[in-house]
């Protein structure tokens, strides 16, 4: 279902499989996976990958978060955002990447900014490129 | 100083003849040590009090995975290492996992002594090493990490693991106990048709969890064995226990 994007089994840490509803605050810190349903907020530092069965009334936030099911509530993608064409999402994103297939539905606000990380560390690049040297 | 706790299973005959091997291969590589035989006289509270009273270093379970069990819920003491010598040929899952070979050839892992922290999972105060199993029930009512509930939408085999043979060693050291989520199988052609959603487990990393189910009390199991009744409080108590690992 996801393609190149797919983790390996490897790398994930948490899976909220279809016969579980998880319902309250889930912070985790590694990978999530959801394939059933989560009511409140899901938040991890890892990525997370919301299966096209998965029923998510919740935030969402992680660094990757690539979507196929439906999510009522916002989403921050501080890396990448990127919604396959069975995705349906009802709020607003926040990333500096986003990347929606055709058909898939949103519903909401996008606001794409660079998170200060990645701009304090543009900004030091750019002090410390080399100075340009001018042609006569 | 070691001191050897056999257990009961061990005093049978078919035994005698590894019991004697091994007393002999301590002698030689210079691990000696008291051998206490659990018995109905003396169990295992005690011999495991009395060590810790003389200070002993080591304690060898010479047994199973029951044995091992059986002395971490006795240890007060957190610096007393354990080690293990398994025997007989059930419930040796943890000398598998922790790459102990059996029998005699154990003691060669115990001379060398490589020392490794565990982390315990805890329920209702009494510890538990590899897994717990909670059957499938109506009423399951699940708290984790005291921030989320996790609601069972069929009745589902629930599974508290701190290590399996199927997982990775350091999943025992990580500080996390996981709860995993078995979907009933069914039997027949529903249980094939459903056979990929039934491939589908949850596993979610946990450190607190309170287990209910409603009015009722049901068993929780360890080892093949009930340990406590829900509601039970459940727990993962990290770097609980020094172990002698193989290579």
């Amino acid at each position: 279902m996801f393609n190149k994007t797919t983790m390996t089994n490897k790398e994930i840490e948490t899976i909220i499989g279809p016969s579980v509803v998880v319902e309250g605050n889930f912070i985790g810190h590694g990978n999530v996976v959801v394939d059933g349903s989560v009511v409140g907020m899901l938040k991890t530092e890892g990525s997370v990958q919301i299966g096209k069965d998965a029923k998510i009334k919740a935030d969402v936030e992680g660094t990757v978060v690539i979507i196929a099911g439906d999510i009522r509530g916002n989403v921050k993608a501080t890396e990448r955002l990127q919604l396959l064409p069975t995705a349906r999402i009802h709020g607003n994103v926040q990333t500096p990447n986003l990347a929606i297939e055709s058909g898939a539905l949103f519903h909401g606000k996008s606001i794409m900014e660079k998170n200060a990380e990645e701009e304090a560390r543009q900004q030091d690049k750019n002090k410390h490129a080399a100075p340009r040297v001018k042609l006569a | 100083m070691y001191v050897y706790v056999v257990d009961s299973f061990v005093q049978n005959k078919r035994f005698d003849r590894d019991l004697l091997h091994i007393q002999a291969r301590t002698q030689d590589l210079g691990i000696t040590g008291r051998f206490e035989k659990i018995t109905i006289l003396k169990n295992i509270r005690e011999i495991v009090k009395d060590a810790e009273r003389k200070k002993v270093e080591t304690i060898v379970a010479i047994g199973n995975d029951h044995t091992v069990n059986a002395i971490i819920n006795n240890l007060n003491d957190s610096n007393i290492v354990l080690g293990l010598i398994p025997l007989g040929p059930e419930e040796n899952s943890i000398a598998r996992k922790c790459g102990i070979p059996f029998g005699i050839d154990a003691c060669t892992v115990l001379s060398k002594r490589i020392t490794k922290k565990f982390d315990l999972g805890s329920v209702n105060g009494k510890y538990f090493f590899s897994s717990l199993n909670i059957p499938a029930s109506n009423n399951i009512s699940v708290h984790c990490n005291d921030a989320f509930f996790m609601h069972l939408t069929n009745p589902s085999n629930l599974e508290i693991v701190n290590f399996t043979e199927m997982n990775d060693l350091s999943s025992s050291q990580d500080g996390y106990l996981e709860a995993v989520v078995d979907r009933k199988e069914n039997s027949g052609w529903m249980h094939w048709m459903r056979r990929n959603e039934s491939a589908q487990k949850t596993v979610i990393p946990i450190t607190t969890m309170t287990v209910k189910c409603g009015h009722e009390s049901i068993p929780i199991y360890s080892e093949g064995a009930v340990v406590v009744k829900t509601p039970a409080q459940i727990r993962i108590e990290p770097n609980k226990l020094r172990f002698i690992v193989g290579a």
